[in-house]
């Protein structure tokens, strides 16, 4: 089904519906006419004569009739999904037009009223009641027609009076004649006029439907991504890794529903334990797909040979075959080995990479061994650089969202500011440097918005932590 | 924020491009990745970046780049960067790019080093 086909299917139930109400509103109208009427006809009966009213009791009985067949189709084409054809539109108008017409001509013919009071009778309101209704219709064309063929009902009958009662003309026949052309002008223009307010109406109602349809569209687009950011999301790991004397912990915010950046760890087969911090170009969708790619060539990659370089090489050439060009993924990863208190730390384009020692309380600052992932085929890495890891001892891995996020002066976070929350932290567990930089970073964005992701994985060599019970 | 490249064709075949501007994700970008493009196919095989007046690259610029360095390279030709502002140095600093680009301070040392060598390949570690 096209597009264009559902909002025409739509339109077509808005129609329908109007529909039902445009004929309820007539039934009622018709109703009280009728009970007026048979009220009329009652008292004549109780006088004893016959009376004058129960031929428009019966015609008013007759269009009811016909009003509650033609209500039930409409609201049978509303239950089982059809649809009702022009000419039915067409041919129900030309009916229910008859009704007015037919009730001048018995008045004509009623001698209490007579030719010459019917052509100015309230009947006449009756036409312009179901031009009113006619906008119900939602259709500039019918709503005309109502006023084409009132125009003309009015007009037959007095041509018919002029013909077959010549007295009526006979004192003052231009007021008869001007009366009689405008009152079927008038029906004529409020054909025109009920047209316009239709075209104005169904102009609204197709903008009503279109933007339910836009809310709608836009719940389950949102849906998708939610679904997708909860699998996104999976994909980080829940639990920090045991490790003896290393507390390690990992953090991640995207900037949009999903985002392009990770942290992982995984345990290797000779024991030791490899964490991973990546950044792929960009936020998003796009990014996130990129970032699951990622994610997985790189932990397949370890398992199987967890030589580094060798490790990024294949990642590298891996990416790049995938990636559109100009993607591409910065990627950090150290191989701890706990017994030994040493990290083989390799980076393809990631930084800034911080080491902290607090014995000297310094910062070492480590390079990147290469460009990002994915951008230039069959590159060769250099060497990991070896981090020994003494008692208190930090690794500090974040994304450039950290970084990079300004303030309302236009300062960035900057590698300082960074390292400041690091040094203040430094007796805090690895899960708590992770919050202070957090909040930290949000007390200096203030009101500016995140742009990036965020991730962060702290790695800290910590007295034997079993004993105080800083792992679950 | 928007970015405007101005090209001019030096004698001994070098096309300097000065760029003034942002490039970023989004139109930034793709001017620069179709200028470039459209230079490398009609056959200009040199070409400077004068980034003198480009007050900031996103990661997505860097994406540019790095691509339009490949390919510029794959067919044979060289893509050199001039007047980088401290910051930029330091996103290439950090990614490595810096040792897979040549950047040079000085314009004529730029264009004359296009002349000493006569291919460029990657350099890789």
């Amino acid at each position: 089904m096209k597009d264009s086909d559902i909002r025409s299917r739509a339109f077509e139930i808005a129609e329908l519906r109007s529909e039902r109400n445009r004929v309820g509103a007539l039934l009622g109208v018709l109703g009280g006419l009728l009970a007026l009427v048979l009220v009329r006809a009652g008292m004549s009966w109780a006088e004893g004569h016959r009376g004058e009213a129960w031929p428009f009791a019966l015609l008013l009985a007759m269009m009811t009739a016909y009003e509650l067949v033609w209500r039930r189709f409409v609201v049978r084409a509303l239950e089982t999904g059809g649809s009702v054809s022009r000419s039915k539109w067409i041919g129900n108008t030309a009916v229910e037009l008859l009704l007015p017409t037919l009730a001048l001509i018995l008045q004509v013919h009623t001698p209490s009223f007579g030719p010459h009071r019917a052509l100015t009778s309230p009947v006449i309101l009756v036409f312009l009641l179901f031009i009113i209704l006619s906008t119900l219709h939602l259709d500039p064309v019918l709503s005309v027609l109502n006023g084409i063929l009132s125009a003309v009902g009015y007009a037959a009958t007095a041509i018919y009076v002029f013909l077959v009662f010549p007295e009526v003309t006979a004192s003052e026949p231009l007021l008869v004649y001007t009366t009689s052309f405008s009152v079927s002008a008038f029906l004529l223009l409020g054909g025109f006029a009920a047209g316009a307010v239709a075209r104005q109406i169904r102009q609204h109602v197709i903008a009503a439907l279109d933007e339910a349809e836009n809310r709608a569209r836009l719940a389950q687009f949102e849906q998708v991504l939610g679904l997708a950011r909860s699998i996104q999301q999976g994909l980080l790991p829940r639990k920090p890794p045991v490790i003896e004397e290393f507390d390690v912990a990992g953090w991640n915010q995207p900037a949009d529903e999903t985002g392009g950046d990770y942290f992982d760890w995984q345990e290797l087969a000779d024991g030791r334990v490899a964490v991973t911090v990546a950044d792929v170009t960009g936020h998003g969708i796009a990014s996130a797909l990129i970032m699951s790619a990622c994610r997985a060539y790189a932990r397949a990659g370890l398992a199987v040979d967890p030589d580094p370089q060798r490790y990024l090489r294949r990642l590298n050439q891996l990416l790049h075959e995938d990636l559109p060009t100009e993607k591409f993924v910065t990627l950090v990863s150290g191989l701890l080995d706990p017994s030994h208190a040493r990290m083989q730390l390799i980076s393809a384009g990631h930084g800034p990479l911080l080491f902290y020692s607090p014995k000297t309380d310094t910062f070492r600052s480590i390079d990147a061994q290469g460009p990002p992932l994915g951008l230039l085929s069959n590159w060769s890495y250099g060497t990991a650089q070896n981090l020994e890891f003494d008692i208190g001892d930090i690794l500090v891995l974040v994304t450039d969202g950290f970084i990079e996020w300004t303030n309302a002066s236009g300062e960035d976070f900057g590698v300082d500011r960074l390292e400041k929350v690091v040094r203040e932290n430094r007796d805090q567990r690895s899960e708590t440097i992770i919050s202070e930089l957090h909040s930290t970073i949000l007390k200096f964005a203030g009101t500016m918005p995140q742009n990036d992701d965020l991730t962060a994985l702290v790695v800290k060599r910590v007295q034997n932590n079993h004993k105080e019970g800083v792992l679950q | 924020m928007s970015l405007d490249i101005q090209i001019r064709q030096m004698t001994g075949g070098v096309a300097v491009l000065d760029l003034s501007g942002r490039v970023t994700l989004g139109q930034e970008a793709a001017v620069l990745r179709d200028t470039l493009h459209q230079m490398s196919a009609a056959g200009q095989k040199q070409i400077l970046l004068n980034l003198a007046g480009v007050s900031y690259l996103d990661s997505s610029g860097l994406g540019v780049l790095v691509a339009a360095f490949a390919s510029i390279t794959n067919r044979g030709g060289q893509l050199k960067l001039l007047n980088m502002s401290s910051k930029l140095k330091n996103v290439l600093v950090v990614t490595k790019l810096y040792t897979v680009f040549e950047v040079f301070e000085d314009e004529s040392a730029a264009i004359s080093s296009f002349t000493a060598s006569t291919e460029a390949a990657p350099a890789g570690g």
